[in-house]
């Protein structure tokens, strides 16, 4: 009985301290259209995502995103043999092109509606 | 003597001309090269927007 009430506080524990750990990346894609077509966040020439103003949610996704753009860029600068920051700047520069009217990206450090 | 001077001037014109094409051609090489590199790149970028739902 003891055993059972102690593991049951840990497994407490454990799902209340998940969401610290920050979004899983499947949950971080899904909601990133939202994201962006809520004005939350939008794309850098830097290649990245950035939060438009400062939201919770949206900083989140943007974490997940971003850190797993890094991953992909690395792998893609190493597969060439040259620098992540041209494959960061071929992202950005494509991420700016492709976004759509009505969502925001980053020029000359002004964030600007498309 | 001026015949001489113009004989003289005519056999150094072609040293000078051998020299001058050697840096360009290196340099369009380059840029060649980091075209390709620019293709490739832009190739595994483009696969990125598509597949992983990243963007």
């Amino acid at each position: 009985m003891k055993i059972s009430v102690r593991f049951s506080v840990l497994i407490l524990a454990l799902c209340l301290s998940l969401p610290v750990l920050g979004m899983s990346l499947e949950a971080a894609k899904q909601a990133l259209d939202a994201v962006k077509q809520k004005g939350l966040a939008g794309e850098t020439p830097s290649g990245y995502l950035q939060t438009v103003k400062p939201d919770q949610h949206a900083e989140e996704v943007v974490k997940a995103i971003n850190e797993a753009r890094r991953d992909e860029y690395a792998r893609i600068a190493q597969n060439h043999n040259i620098p992540v920051t041209q494959v960061e700047t071929v992202a950005g520069k494509k991420a700016i092109e492709q976004t759509p009217a009505g969502q925001f990206v980053l020029k000359d450090g002004k964030w600007v509606k498309k | 003597m001026i015949g001489m001077v113009a004989a003289m001037g005519i056999a150094c014109t072609p040293t000078v001309q051998m020299a001058a094409p050697k840096e360009p051609i290196t340099v369009n090489l380059n840029v060649k090269i980091q075209h390709e590199v620019y293709v490739k790149v832009d190739r595994d970028v483009d696969e990125l927007f598509n597949e992983k739902g990243l963007f």
